[in-house]
């Protein structure tokens, strides 16, 4: 059995410590809110955040690897950190998401921005938010993480 | 006979043509008996909400629940659905769920993409009968930018006529007359007296009642959530992880499958030794079926791991396969060939021109595409008795219903949230699988998700294409002739030859052309031809479909034309199109949207414009860029203008611009599907790249305020930004780049 910190609880699984953190979340755990886009962390549409400082990819992270850790999902972000909670409501102030399936990783990655950075620029938003989106929401999530951090400056007709 | 589209017909598929048959068989009789409005109230049972229409379910507590029978794939459709409904039945939109209908009624069907009509222009005998036929064959589909089109008198019809029926039930409560109340935010309200009766109280006895006819719809001038940016009702579940994809479907004692497919396009499955997988924790079961393997296990990374263990022989490969190179080389072929190939358009007499004047030519490329939505294709199914149960994000139920049937049983469709769409999700492969691994192991449900790899590399694929432009140079350096010709792979053909008993398609599909054949400028003479070229490899409707590759020939072939005549891009196409009110507007707008001062004098920094009408709706954009020495672009800015007739979300609509702007530079600067020796040679994100937020400027959008019926929005922004991008790029660099992508040219992203 592998014990892991979940979203403040302890839970056991009796996977192989080699498994993908991706699969036990999804397939043991129910947590369906972080996503499987690519399973080579090229996508971070399975962002996590680890000990409520860092954003990963957890298609990328073993078992093994983050059993000592602190592991917070979507599920459990707002109530973890408290600017999670501000940026799911800049999210919805901003209409960010079109299909959605991508969100969950990036609002775990803007997190972890806004946890390092609380105002953060155009560059390190850049820097720090390298997930994809295929609905093309970049220039809302943009908006909605400099809304959440009280930086946002409106620019002239732009609407995005 | 009404006339059906290629599109529709296809996607109606093996379903199409038995049900169209039967109905022509049976004939009137039968047509009279498909009901294509679904007004009438059904009669209230015990504890259920009441069903007010086909359209409309009151729950007890007063909220509204909408039947939308397109598929959520992101592009907000069911927000603007509900507002359509909202508008009339007089609910704040808050009150309104969607959920896309189980029962396939006919009521339902998408008889807009079959019979490419408007709902108000079907008036005449032969739309009529086109309307039952298309209903009988149950073609609810969500495509072609359709569903707003669809539906924006018939929901809001279903609105009032709900709303009447509410009416009536609160007067007769309240003891006066129907004109006397009013129907005001969910409520039924007697101005004198003051009382008023929520719906939920009233839906009951509403539901007993006959419809009086369809009620006149509120003028524009008085609506209050139509044209109105409007929140989107799934964000909330879209930020806290809450909503549910195909893949999150989590009934009781599923099971998780793997499917291995030959690498080869042409390939085939010679042998399977199952024993090494068979062995591996948590698996379930090994099925060798036509030309794949599924591997079932208990978890999706125990059926992964599994299925890396299956040791398959692969045949067919005894002779080298096709590569795209290849594939390119008989396209050029092709359009260099004498063959006239299939006329689209004939207009004037192109040669006699192309004769008399001076010339100028061009041939331009485009590679295969993925789709590469978020979500790969994926799908849960049960076999439970006689039938089969899905979910799945797809974007009709009718392939639902043809996996079901291979294997023998009915389908029970349940059409969830999807992960992007894009045109992808209207196939059947994945739930073909899911049906045949579910009939192996009966009463267990198996969600097939393929990995990112599987949907990289099985496709199916827009199609490449190379285009041959010939233009005739007439007085003031316009062209006064046009002659065209491309050649690609038919989507048509692609599509019915795998969804279909049978195929269409090839050289006649017009999809080659469009954009093209029906261009609007004022040319005289134009020659439009199409000729397929037939290859293994699967090709699908990719957002916009053959609009996304004739943008970038005509549009780039135009300004071509415009600088070689040494006139303002923008101008010129102005000059052209001096006859076209909508798009002459829509210039003008774009113009001073984007403070245009023509394309910039060069020395790396560049604008460039495009002007594209497709799905009803018309966009124009501009993209400024700054390139560097090193063939590092920057995109500054893009500025995007729409006019897709009346908005019914603007919000949406500008964020469904946004979004086909964004797919359409990830394409445009690096999208190619290689294949060589008959298989894609791309994998995953690192040789599929894909705009990152670094990349994406602030995207401005203008929609053009319009009470025109409304057009596509979906699609229509996809586009015009391949030639913005590529006339950008010529302005900032003096590079003409004729070949799509931009990497292909050594550019990259800043």
């Amino acid at each position: 059995m592998v014990e892991l910190k979940v979203n403040g609880a302890t839970v056991s699984v009796a996977d192989d410590p080699s498994t993908p953190l991706l699969w036990v979340l999804r397939d043991r755990l129910n947590l369906t809110g972080t996503k499987y886009g690519c399973g080579a962390g090229l996508c971070g549409a399975c962002t996590v955040l680890i000990d409520k400082t860092r954003a990963e990819p957890s298609c990328q992270l073993r078992l093994e690897d983050v059993t000592g850790s602190e592991i917070t999902t979507i599920e459990g972000l707002a109530a973890a950190v408290g600017v999670a909670a501000l940026l799911q409501q800049a999210w919805i102030a901003e209409q960010v998401p079109q299909c959605g399936y991508c969100q969950s990783g990036m609002i775990a990655a803007a997190t972890a921005l806004l946890i390092a950075s609380p105002h953060p620029s155009d560059g390190e938003i850049d820097d720090a938010i390298t997930n994809i989106c295929r609905c093309g929401t970049y220039p809302r999530i943009r908006r909605a993480i400099h809304r959440a951090a009280g930086t946002l400056v409106e620019k002239g007709a732009s609407n995005g | 006979m009404a006339r059906i589209s290629r599109r529709g017909l296809l996607i109606g598929g093996a379903i199409t043509a038995g049900a169209a048959m039967t109905g022509l068989a049976v004939g009137f009789g039968y047509l009279s008996t498909i009901d294509v409005e679904g007004l009438r109230p059904v009669p209230p049972q015990d504890d259920q909400p009441v069903r007010l229409n086909a359209w409309i379910e009151v729950l007890k507590d007063g909220r509204v629940r909408v039947a939308a029978p397109h598929t959520e794939l992101g592009q907000g459709i069911h927000t603007g659905l509900a507002m359509l409904v909202a508008e009339e039945l007089e609910i704040p939109l808050e009150r309104i769920t969607v959920e896309h209908p189980v029962k396939p009624l006919p009521v339902y069907a998408n008889f807009v993409l079959a019979l490419e009509k408007r709902p108000e222009e079907m008036t005449g005998a032969f739309d009529w009968v086109g309307r039952r036929l298309i209903g009988a064959m149950q073609l609810i589909a969500t495509g072609g930018s359709t569903a707003t089109i669809r539906n924006y008198v018939p929901l809001r019809q279903a609105g009032a006529v709900a709303r009447n029926l509410l009416e009536r039930a609160g007067a007769a409560e309240l003891g006066v007359k129907p004109s006397e109340v009013k129907a005001v935010a969910g409520e039924i309200v007697d101005p004198r007296s003051g009382r008023r009766l929520g719906y939920g109280a009233l839906a009951a006895a509403a539901a007993l009642l006959e419809p009086q006819g369809i009620p006149s719809l509120k003028p524009r001038t008085q609506w209050a959530v139509i044209g109105r940016d409007a929140p989107r009702l799934d964000i909330p579940a879209k930020v806290d992880g809450s909503a549910r994809f195909a893949v999150d479907h989590r009934p009781a004692g599923l099971l998780h499958a793997m499917v291995v497919r030959p690498p080869r396009f042409d390939g085939t499955i010679e042998s399977v030794d199952k024993t090494a997988a068979a062995a591996m924790p948590g698996v379930v079961k090994v099925l060798a079926m036509d030309n794949e393997v599924g591997v079932i296990a208990e978890t999706s990374w125990q059926a992964m791991q599994a299925a890396e263990r299956l040791a398959i022989r692969f045949g067919g490969d005894d002779k080298p396969g096709i590569s795209s190179t290849e594939i390119l080389a008989a396209m050029r072929a092709a359009v260099n060939d004498r063959q006239p190939g299939h006329v689209f358009s004939d207009r004037g007499d192109v040669d006699v021109a192309l004769a008399d004047d001076a010339s100028f030519e061009a041939t331009y490329e485009t590679p295969y595409l993925a789709h590469a939505t978020l979500e790969p294709q994926s799908a849960v199914a049960i076999a439970d008795g006689e039938t089969i149960k899905f979910w799945s994000g797809a974007q009709s139920p009718m392939p639902m219903m043809q996996a079901a049937r291979a294997v023998g049983r009915a389908a029970e469709t349940h059409v969830t949230l999807a992960g992007g769409g894009f045109g992808r999700r209207i196939e059947g492969a994945v739930l073909q699988q899911a049906a045949r691994l579910a009939a192996s192991v009966p009463g267990r449900p198996v969600m097939v998700a393929w990995r990112r790899e599987d949907d990289l590399r099985w496709g199916p694929f827009r199609p490449a294409a190379v285009a041959r432009l010939r233009a005739a140079i007439g007085p003031n350096a316009m062209p006064r002739a046009l002659k065209a010709v491309v050649a690609t792979q038919s989507v048509a053909l692609g599509y019915s030859s795998r969804n279909m008993p049978f195929a269409i398609g090839g050289a006649r599909d017009k999809g080659n052309v469009e954009g093209l054949a029906d261009l609007a400028y004022d040319i005289p003479n134009i020659l439009v031809a199409a000729k397929h070229v037939d290859t293994p490899v699967p090709v699908g409707f990719w957002r916009s479909v053959g609009h996304s590759n004739t943008a970038f020939f005509v549009e780039s072939f135009i300004d071509e034309l415009a600088h070689r005549a040494k006139r303002d891009p923008l101008r010129y196409r102005m000059d052209l199109l001096s006859k076209d009110a909508r798009l002459s507007h829509l210039c003008r707008t774009l113009s001073e949207a984007a403070q245009w001062s023509g394309p910039g004098s060069g020395s790396g920094r560049g604008r460039g414009v495009a002007i594209h009408a497709s799905f009803r709706s018309y966009v124009g954009q501009v993209v400024d860029v700054a390139v560097s020495a090193e063939k590092a672009i920057k995109v500054e800015r893009i500025v995007a203008v729409i006019d897709c007739g009346q908005a019914i979300n603007p919000q949406q609509v500008r964020a469904q611009l946004e979004g086909a702007i964004v797919f359409a530079l990830s394409a445009a600067m690096t999208g190619e599907i290689t294949i060589e020796n008959g298989a894609v040679t791309n994998s995953n994100f690192h040789d599929y790249p894909m705009a990152l937020m670094k990349d994406v400027p602030a995207i401005e959008t203008v929609i053009i305020d319009s009470a025109e019926p409304p057009g596509g929005v979906g699609e229509p922004g996809t586009p015009p930004l391949f030639p913005a991008l590529a006339n950008a790029l010529f302005a900032a660099t003096a590079e003409r780049v004729r070949t799509m992508p931009l990497s292909r040219h050594g550019y990259r992203f800043a």
